[in-house]
């Protein structure tokens, strides 16, 4: 949804493992202060709701999400058999939403893990090249950067027509530069550090270097940052739901159900558009908290809360 | 909901916490609505003055009425500009289902008894906005803008717009200052009525002098007609502001200004009405109207020329079949859908042709809603089990109501008879592009809206010479018999003969179910209690010189 | 100081030239055909090339792009296609109203989010800390044009004290007075997500600067706690925050379409999103440049502000 909340998190500095030999306990160490995080665990534990709700769809779901009837259309949350009322086509929203489940956090989270591993390739290799071609690639992804991003995902969907996977692919690329930039800042100052050299030295070739030394430490910035994006994704998406490029109706998508709900809001039916709406909030909240919890977890300072 | 009829006050209350809560614990459990104004009784005599702000459904593309496409923009220019040949708007459907013709700029025409030759008999005494009067040579030059390539002002864009007008004329000549003699190449019965239409392109009359100074391009930013309104401003994505002609030959309006504000979102449309930043609104989410006119607002309809209607791929091994598009009509619920999801905002359509329009035929047995015989017909074609394809629809639109929620009302009828479809949903302006290439393999049907007072819309939509990408036949239809039936009533020299034909050319289209008529729409327009006199006649546009604010 | 600013400007230049052929190329892929659209559902094939050729429509791409291009050198951004009007008349005064609703904007997050931000830092882990950045986030989680509606409800039509859309009055448009009357509520919601990323990063400085050994040893020296905080441990909140800010600009501009479509603010964003499913070249082309090149320009300024603010950065940049 937003440029600077991405870029945000990106220059701030993400926290840095020191060396890899202390890797594995500093690992536990986090671990363990996940655990007492309570917010952070909270949000796990709704993530990991809603997920299963998604995934056992077709045994919870009390209803067909894509057959209504057309006569109780709009009926209000709390009726008889529809916990969460009807839609405008009379479909059972409780149903909409738990299938919805599988397109909303597929799109929250499947373009985040593609854009992550391509930046850690444009990235990584960008920041260990350094110099002038590593210069190059972040110029190269400047460009991008000085596209306004939102008008830049909404070229794209309009490229490739609306759909779930032009969604994806729509977002997924809209992501590359900004979560190369992560990685590349972390590989430049990783490789700058003392046991990069000493392995260096030590006759270690560059693939190794970047396989064994860069890439676990790269790795912690990419997962606190592409969790905090999923929150912002699942809400870009639904922003191209509502301007007709994003997934197509009658897909039983949170953003499509907010999107369809809008027109009747002011109409006395704002169960709607408001029950979904909801639930890309809390979802949104939970993945947002989550990476504040897991950047906690890793850094000494505990900066955030 | 409380002071609707006065200004909102501009000094911004202090905050009052706890009411505030209270409000959004209301407005998020119960949404938003208000107690309703009653309607007032006696409204008086008609009163000049006053400023009619409606808030409009998309932003109006051109004030060149020649050039602009859809009914938006017409609506705007048809207040501004007049064609020769009019069309009386002052009834409702009600009273007139296909609205006369009526003398416009011209008093009265004769047409040759083979067909060929229209003269008209121009008004005398017509100045346009800017002075220049009104003649045969003004005439003359604009029929020249629109078709004559040698012409120094011929306009590629309007000639592409309004090319069936024109598309049979062979010559203009002015034999006197206040006449105009069109003769054509063979006879074209529906012209005069063609003359009148808005929605592609317009035949309306631009000042010459307007178009010299300006230029082609720039004459839509300095609009110049002989209407009963005159251009004032416009602010792009905000209004247009049109004042009163006071040189106007006709009855002249009561409005000092009226103001067309762009609203392209349907809450904020109803929105600005309730909030009485508007006095009238187009195109009011169907869900809306009731609650509107709960609280006290008019609610305004008619029987526009409007199909929304599904053009079937010809091209497609499976839609090819009659047998399917006929099953296909038989398994939509078009009552229901009307009633239900549009809540009688539309009426349900069984005819190709809309009621407005001479040669609409009384079809309802045709394909009233029969699952069952569906099914059977289903099986008679090779598909017991039903199919799956692809329905191509717009996510908005002129004229298109609610184009996703109906597709999906329409996707849950036919999974009933076992045809899965897939929704190909595109946004409006793109989708214009996309449905003029015409129906790809794998796609079953494209949807669209359209219509005219016209019976010759029939021939536009499925003469097998404009088939897509050529024309706007866009499911590719062709049937030699059609075409004979048509070619006849097109070149028909009375009306009733041509009215027979164009009938003959109805029932053929609909026992093949080469369309798929879905409904007709009502177009209602929700007005606030103050405004007297407005009519919504048999057309998709109005006049607005009859409309008065009462106190 | 000079060197550094003429070399990003320079690069500023290359930016734009590569912002440009990347629109241009991805344009050519939408859908949209600009003459279809222009001429309406009754056009012939016929009249459809023949309006392309009078447009230029049918040369080849690197021309069309180059005779843009020169066109842009000679300080002529063409016309639009659909609307054949000159580029500039539509697309000035629609800059202008991004602005606006996104400089509103921008003095909201400022004014809630650098004091949410800074007590919540120096409160670690009060009440008001967790409470304060929750909401923020929350804010942020959003749908803005369902919270859109919601604010409309509310304070438009159930309250009444703000009009519901628009920036003027619809009968008799007022001055700035007017405007800023219909600036309220779409500024607000437009202001959700980056008072979120302000108030997040001014509390992670604050932190990170009480942290630092400079406040400890005022403390230690027994300098009042509240100097400590808004006078010393602030100046070191600046330099992070004056960079965010420079971001959320260039966000506010592309970013506010959303805030725009609902409440009918003739903003840019709107404009653009038409101009793309249209495929009108010209007015995407340069609707992106001026976005563009105001967020290159912005972020320019920052890193000067920045780097007066903290000489450290100097040498970095």
């Amino acid at each position: 949804m937003s440029s600077d909340t991405i870029t945000a998190t990106g220059t701030a500095g993400p926290p840095v493992l020191a060396t890899t030999w202390q890797r594995r306990s500093q690992f536990k160490l986090a671990m363990r202060a996940l655990r007492r995080d309570r917010v952070a665990v909270g949000a796990l534990v709704v993530l990991v709701l809603v997920t299963l709700a998604a995934v056992l769809a077709p045994w919870i779901s009390p209803y067909d999400p894509l057959a209504g009837d057309p006569q109780l259309r709009l009926l209000p949350p709390f009726s008889e058999g529809h916990l969460l009322g009807l839609d405008g086509q009379g479909r059972d929203i409780l149903s909409r939403l738990i299938w919805g489940g599988r397109y909303s956090l597929s799109v929250a989270v499947v373009p985040v893990l593609c854009a992550g591993l391509v930046s850690l390739v444009i990235g990584m290799v960008g920041g260990y090249l350094g110099g002038r071609w590593g210069d190059s690639v972040m110029r190269l992804l400047d460009i991008v950067f000085a596209f306004p991003i939102v008008l830049f995902a909404i070229a794209l969907a309009a490229v490739l027509g609306a759909g779930l996977v032009n969604t994806m692919v729509a977002v997924g690329v809209t992501l590359v530069p900004y979560m190369s930039r992560v990685v590349y800042t972390a590989t430049v100052q990783e490789s700058a550090k003392e046991y990069v050299e000493a392995a260096r030295a030590a006759g270690a070739g560059h693939l190794e270097i970047l396989r064994k030394q860069l890439l676990p430490n790269v790795l912690s910035p990419l997962v606190v940052y592409g969790t905090t994006l999923a929150g912002l994704v699942i809400v870009l998406a639904a922003g191209l739901s509502f301007l007709g490029v994003g997934i197509t109706p009658p897909a039983p998508d949170w953003g499509v159900m907010t999107s369809d709900g809008r027109q009747v809001l002011l109409e006395g039916y704002a169960h709607v558009a408001t029950v979904p709406g909801l639930v890309i909030l809390v979802v949104a909240l939970a993945f947002n908290l989550l990476g504040d919890g897991i950047r906690d977890a890793l850094d000494p300072h505990k900066q955030t809360a | 909901m409380s002071g609707r009829s006065s200004r909102r006050p501009t000094v911004f209350r202090r905050s009052r916490v706890r009411a505030l809560v209270a409000v959004v614990a209301l407005s998020v459990l119960a949404g938003c609505g208000g107690p309703g104004n009653a309607a007032s009784g006696a409204v008086g005599a008609p009163k000049s003055g006053g400023t009619l702000a409606i808030g409009i459904e998309s932003e109006v593309d051109v004030l060149d009425p020649q050039r602009a496409g859809g009914w938006v923009s017409w609506r705007v220019n048809r207040q501004i500009f007049e064609p020769l040949v009019d069309e009386d708007l002052s009834k409702p459907s009600s009273e007139a289902a296909v609205p006369p013709l009526r003398p416009g700029l011209a008093t009265s025409w004769e047409i040759s008894p083979d067909g060929t030759v229209y003269t008209f008999h121009l008004r005398p005494n017509v100045t346009f906005h800017d002075g220049t009067p009104f003649d045969a040579a003004a005439v003359e030059f604009n029929i020249r803008r629109m078709w004559d390539k040698s012409f120094e002002f011929y306009d590629a864009k309007a000639a592409g717009q309004t090319t069936f007008v024109w598309q049979k004329l062979a010559s203009v000549t002015t034999p006197d200052p206040m006449t105009v003699q069109l003769t054509m190449s063979q006879p074209f019965e529906p012209f005069l009525r063609l003359l009148p239409q808005g929605g592609s392109g317009s035949s309306a009359i631009i000042s010459p002098t307007a178009v010299r100074t300006y230029g082609n391009d720039n004459v839509a930013e300095h609009p110049v007609g002989t209407g009963p309104f005159k251009f004032a401003d416009r602010v792009r994505g905000q209004r247009i502001t049109l004042e009163r002609n006071d040189a106007y030959w006709g009855e002249k309006p009561y409005l000092d200004k009226v103001v067309f504000r762009p609203l392209p979102d349907p809450s904020a449309r109803v929105a600005a009405l309730r909030a009485n930043e508007v006095d009238m609104i187009a195109v009011p989410p169907p869900d809306s109207v009731q609650g509107l006119a709960d609280s006290g607002f008019q609610i305004s309809d008619g029987a526009p020329p409007h199909v929304w209607y599904l053009s079937f791929n010809m091209n497609d091994p499976i839609t090819s079949n009659k047998l399917v598009r006929q099953a296909i009509n038989l398994a939509i619920d078009r009552q229901g859908l009307a009633t239900t999801l549009l809540r009688d905002t539309v009426k349900p359509a069984y005819d190709v042709q809309a009621p407005a329009n001479a040669a609409y035929v009384e079809n309802t047995a045709a394909y009233g809603y029969d699952p069952d015989k569906a099914k059977q017909l289903l099986a008679e074609a090779g598909y017991p089990d039903g199919f799956e394809t692809t329905m191509m629809t717009s996510v908005d639109g002129s004229g298109q109501i609610i184009p996703v929620p109906m597709a999906e009302y329409i996707q849950q009828d036919l999974a009933k008879v076992g045809i899965k479809i897939k929704l190909d949903t595109t946004e409006w302006i793109s989708y214009l592009t996309k449905w003029a290439q015409g129906t790809s393999p794998g796609v079953g049907w494209a949807q669209q809206s359209w219509g005219m007072t016209t019976p010759y819309w029939l021939y536009i939509a499925t003469s097998s010479s404009l088939r897509a990408p050529n024309g706007p036949n866009v499911g590719g239809y062709s049937n030699p018999e059609l075409d004979r039936v048509m070619g006849e009533a097109i070149s028909a020299t009375s009306e009733d003969q041509a009215v027979e034909l164009w009938k003959q050319a109805n029932r053929i289209v609909t026992d093949d179910a080469a369309i798929a008529p879905i409904v007709n729409d009502k177009a209602p327009y929700v007005l606030s209690r103050n405004v007297q006199g407005f009519v919504s006649p048999s057309e998709e546009w109005y006049d607005l010189n009859r409309v008065w604010l009462s106190s | 100081m000079i060197g550094f600013v003429l070399r990003r400007l320079a690069w500023t230049v290359l930016i734009l030239l590569g912002v440009s052929v990347l629109v241009f190329l991805l344009m050519q892929l939408v859908p949209g055909d600009p003459v279809r659209t222009m001429l309406g559902m009754s056009a012939t094939a016929e009249h459809v090339e023949e309006v392309r050729h009078e447009l230029g429509l049918d040369r080849s791409l690197p021309v069309q792009y180059l005779s843009y291009l020169s066109g842009v050198l000679h300080g002529e951004l063409g016309q639009s296609l659909i609307l054949s009007q000159p580029v500039s008349a539509i697309l000035f005064p629609k800059l202008l109203n991004t602005v606006i609703l996104s400089v509103g904007s921008l003095l909201i997050c400022l004014l809630v989010g650098i004091p949410l931000g800074v007590i919540a830092g120096a409160r670690q882990y009060s009440l008001f800390d967790r409470g304060s950045m929750f909401l923020s986030l929350a804010g942020a989680s959003v749908p803005v044009y369902w919270a859109a509606l919601v604010v409309i409800s509310i304070f438009a039509l159930q309250l009444g004290w703000f009009p519901t859309s628009g920036m003027y009055d619809t009968r008799d448009p007022g001055g700035f007075g007017d405007v800023l009357y219909h600036l309220v509520l779409p500024a607000t919601a437009a202001a959700l997500v980056p008072t979120a990323v302000i108030a997040r990063m001014a509390r992670g400085s604050m932190v990170e600067a009480l942290h630092g050994d400079h406040v400890r040893m005022l403390r230690a020296s027994g300098v009042p706690e509240r100097l400590v905080i808004w006078r010393h441990a602030l100046r070191g909140v600046m330099p992070p925050v004056v960079n965010i800010v420079g971001l959320q600009i260039g966000y506010l501009l592309g970013g506010i379409i959303f805030v725009e479509v609902v409440f009918n603010w003739p903003g840019l964003g709107g404009q653009l999103y038409t101009s793309i499913t249209a495929g009108d070249m010209p007015m995407i082309q340069s609707g992106v440049l001026f976005i563009a090149l105001v967020f290159v320009l912005v972020n320019l300024i920052t890193d000067i502000a920045v780097a007066l603010l903290d000489p450290r950065t100097r040498k970095a940049a």
